[in-house]
C-alpha cells in the first residue's frame, strides 16, 4: 500500500485537469449566433431550438403519440360524418 | 431595454411544452430513425383533409408560397411551416439588426430568445388560422357555422403545434438537422415525384393521358402503334409534364451536386495545440440555400399583393403599373401578370419568351442576381458568418491561418468571405433562372432549395459517421 504525500506536483495536475474540463463545459454553450444554430455556411438558417429552456419537459414519444392520436381523431371525425350521413 | 421586453415571455415559460433533450449522443441508427418517423407524420399530416370543409374552390392566393412553406391546400398541413419560419426570421432580424440585444454566452438569454420565437409563433398559428377560416378560403363562414369554424381553427392550431414539436424534436439532436427544413425539400420532392411518376389520367378530348411524365411515356410507347411518334409525342407534349422536363430535373440536381463540392480551403493551424494543423473550408454556396429563400419569398409577397390589390381595384392606374393580372391566353392555368412591375419579377419559363421579349428577360436575369447577391451579403452580417465574426471564432478556438501571421486572420477572411457569399449567391440565382428556363419539374428555386437541403443533410450524416468516407478531410477533426 503506497500512500502519497497530500499536495505537490500530482494535486496541482488534478486541479488543472479539472479546470480544463470545467473551461470544456463552459466552452460547449454556444458563444455565437452561429454556434446557437444560425448557421450561415451550414446546411440550414432555420435551426432554432438548440437549447434547454425549463419549461414542460416532454419525451420525444410522448410527440409521437401526440402527432399519431391527433392524426386518428381527425380520421374518425371524417369517418363519423360519412357513417351518420349514410344512417340518418 | 429590450433584455425588458423579452422579460415578458418568461410568463410563459412554465406551460410551454418543450421537447426533452437527449442525455447523451443519440446513436446513427436512432437518429434516421426519429428523422424518418417524424417525416411520415409530416406527410401524412399533409394528406389528411381539415374536417368541416364545404368547398376549397376560390382561387388560392398563396400558389406562389406552397412549395417553399410546405403548405398542402386544404390539408391539415395548410398554415405548413409557415408561422415557425415567419417567427424565425422575425426574431432573427430583430438580432441581426441590434434592435434585441442578446447575449449569446448567457444561456438565460439564449433561453428568453427561444421561448420568445416559440410563444411569436404559436400567435402567428392562431391568427392565421382564424384569417383563413374567417376569409371563406372553406366556404363562407356563415353557412360553415360557429363550432365546426373553431373546430377548423383548432385544428389548424393543433397541427402547427406538432409541426413546431417535430422541428423541435429533429433540432434538439434526436434528428439529423433542422426539421423546417427537411419539411420542404420533403415536399418538393413529393412533388417533382408526382409530376414524374402520378398515375392520375387527365381527359383532354384526345383520351385519357396520364399525368406522370415516366408512366405516359411506358404507356404512350405500348399503346401506341406508331412508336416514333409516341417518343416525340412523349419528350415534347406542352400541357403535362413531359420527359424532358425529367431529364432536365435531373441534370439540375447533378450540376448542384457537383457546384456544392466546391470550396476555398483556407489551411490553418492551432496555436493551442501544436503540429495540429487542418483546413477551414470556404464553401462556393457559403449561404446555402438562403438568398434563394429569400428572393422567391420577396416576389411571392409582391405578387400576393399586386394580385390583391388588382382584384380590388383592377382600374387604378398605380395598381397596374404594380402588375395587371389574368389568364394567359391558350392556356387554363393559374392567374399571371400581364403587365406592370410583377410582369418584369416572373420567372421565364421557356427559351420562346426569353426571345420573345429580350427586355423583360435582361431586366428579370439582373434582378435575380442582383437580389441573391445582395441578400447573400446581408445574410452573412445577419447570421453571425461574417468576416468579423469567424476572425473572432478563430481567435476563440485558437486557430490561425498557415503561413499569416494572427493579425493578419481577418484582413484575410475578408478578402475571401463576402466574395464567396456574393458570387454564391449570384451563382444560385443564376441556377434557379437556368432551371425554369430548362423547364424542370416545379420552379427551379424549390429544385435549388431541395437539393442543398439534401446535400446538407447528406453532410451532417457524414459527419456524424454513417458514411466511412469523410468529405472534407482534416476538417472534422479540428473542430
Amino acid at each position: 500500500m503506497s500512500s502519497t504525500p497530500p499536495g505537490g506536483q500530482r494535486t496541482l495536475q488534478k486541479r488543472r485537469q479539472a479546470q480544463t474540463a470545467k473551461d470544456k463545459q463552459a466552452k460547449q454553450t454556444p458563444t455565437s449566433a452561429r454556434t446557437a444554430g444560425h448557421g450561415g455556411s451550414s446546411n440550414s438558417i432555420l435551426k432554432i431550438y438548440t437549447d434547454e429552456a425549463n419549461g414542460l419537459r416532454v419525451d420525444p414519444l410522448v410527440v409521437l403519440f401526440l402527432a399519431v392520436g391527433f392524426i386518428f381523431s381527425v380520421v374518425a371525425l371524417h369517418v363519423i360524418s360519412k357513417v351518420t350521413g349514410k344512417l340518418f | 431595454m429590450s433584455a425588458g421586453i423579452l422579460d415578458i415571455f418568461k410568463l410563459f415559460a412554465p406551460y410551454l411544452p418543450e421537447v426533452r433533450a437527449p442525455e447523451r449522443k443519440v446513436p446513427y441508427n436512432q437518429k434516421i430513425i426519429w428523422t424518418a418517423v417524424s417525416l411520415l407524420i409530416f406527410l401524412i399530416l399533409g394528406q389528411i383533409p381539415l374536417y368541416g370543409i364545404i368547398s376549397s374552390e376560390t382561387s388560392d392566393p398563396l400558389y406562389w408560397l406552397r412549395a417553399m412553406l410546405a403548405s398542402n391546400r386544404g390539408t391539415l398541413m395548410e398554415l405548413g411551416v409557415t408561422p415557425i419560419i415567419t417567427s424565425s426570421m422575425i426574431f432573427q432580424f430583430l438580432q441581426g439588426t441590434q434592435l434585441l440585444t442578446i447575449q449569446m454566452d448567457s444561456k438565460q438569454d439564449r433561453e428568453l430568445f427561444q421561448i420568445a420565437q416559440k410563444v411569436c409563433a404559436i400567435i402567428l398559428t392562431f391568427g392565421q388560422a382564424v384569417v383563413v377560416v374567417l376569409s371563406g378560403n372553406y366556404g363562407n363562414p356563415k353557412d360553415i357555422g360557429i363550432a365546426i369554424s373553431l373546430l377548423l381553427i383548432f385544428q389548424l392550431m393543433f397541427a402547427s403545434f406538432i409541426v413546431l414539436l417535430l422541428d423541435e424534436l429533429l433540432s434538439k439532436g434526436y434528428g439529423l438537422g433542422s426539421g423546417i427544413s427537411l419539411f420542404t425539400a420533403t415536399n418538393v420532392a413529393e412533388q417533382i415525384c408526382w409530376k414524374a411518376l402520378a398515375p392520375t389520367t387527365v381527359n383532354s378530348g384526345r383520351g385519357k393521358e396520364f399525368e406522370g411524365a415516366i408512366v405516359s411515356f411506358f404507356h404512350l410507347l405500348a399503346v401506341r402503334k406508331d412508336k416514333k411518334r409516341a417518343l416525340v409525342e412523349a419528350f415534347y407534349r406542352a400541357n403535362l409534364p413531359n420527359m424532358f422536363q425529367v431529364l432536365s430535373t435531373v441534370f439540375v440536381f447533378l450540376f448542384v451536386l457537383y457546384l456544392q463540392g466546391f470550396n476555398y480551403e483556407l489551411p490553418v493551424r492551432s496555436t493551442k495545440v501544436r503540429g495540429s494543423v487542418g483546413s477551414y473550408p470556404i464553401k462556393l454556396f457559403y449561404t446555402s440555400n438562403t438568398p434563394i429563400m429569400l428572393q422567391s419569398a420577396l416576389t411571392s409577397n409582391v405578387f400576393l399583393i399586386s394580385q390583391m390589390l388588382y382584384q380590388r381595384f383592377p382600374s387604378n392606374p398605380i395598381i397596374c403599373t404594380l402588375g395587371v393580372w389574368g389568364i394567359k391566353p391558350g392556356t387554363q392555368g393559374p392567374q399571371v401578370a400581364l403587365s406592370g412591375l410583377s410582369y418584369y419579377m416572373q420567372p421565364i419559363y421557356s427559351l420562346k419568351e426569353l426571345l420573345m421579349d429580350p427586355i423583360k428577360s435582361v431586366v428579370y436575369i439582373a434582378f435575380v442576381l442582383g437580389t441573391c447577391a445582395l441578400f447573400s451579403k446581408t445574410w452573412i452580417e445577419i447570421s453571425g458568418t461574417s468576416p468579423k465574426d469567424v476572425a473572432k471564432q478563430f481567435k476563440d478556438q485558437g486557430l490561425v491561418i498557415n503561413g499569416k501571421r494572427e493579425v493578419n486572420v481577418y484582413r484575410e477572411l475578408k478578402r475571401i468571405i463576402p466574395t464567396a457569399a456574393a458570387f454564391g449567391g449570384a451563382t444560385i440565382g443564376a441556377l434557379s433562372v437556368g432551371s425554369d428556363l430548362l423547364g424542370t419539374l416545379g420552379s427551379g428555386a424549390s429544385i435549388l432549395m431541395a437539393s442543398t437541403t439534401i446535400y446538407g443533410y447528406y453532410e451532417t450524416a457524414a459527419k456524424e459517421g454513417g458514411f466511412t468516407k469523410n468529405l472534407v478531410p482534416g476538417f472534422s477533426d479540428m473542430m
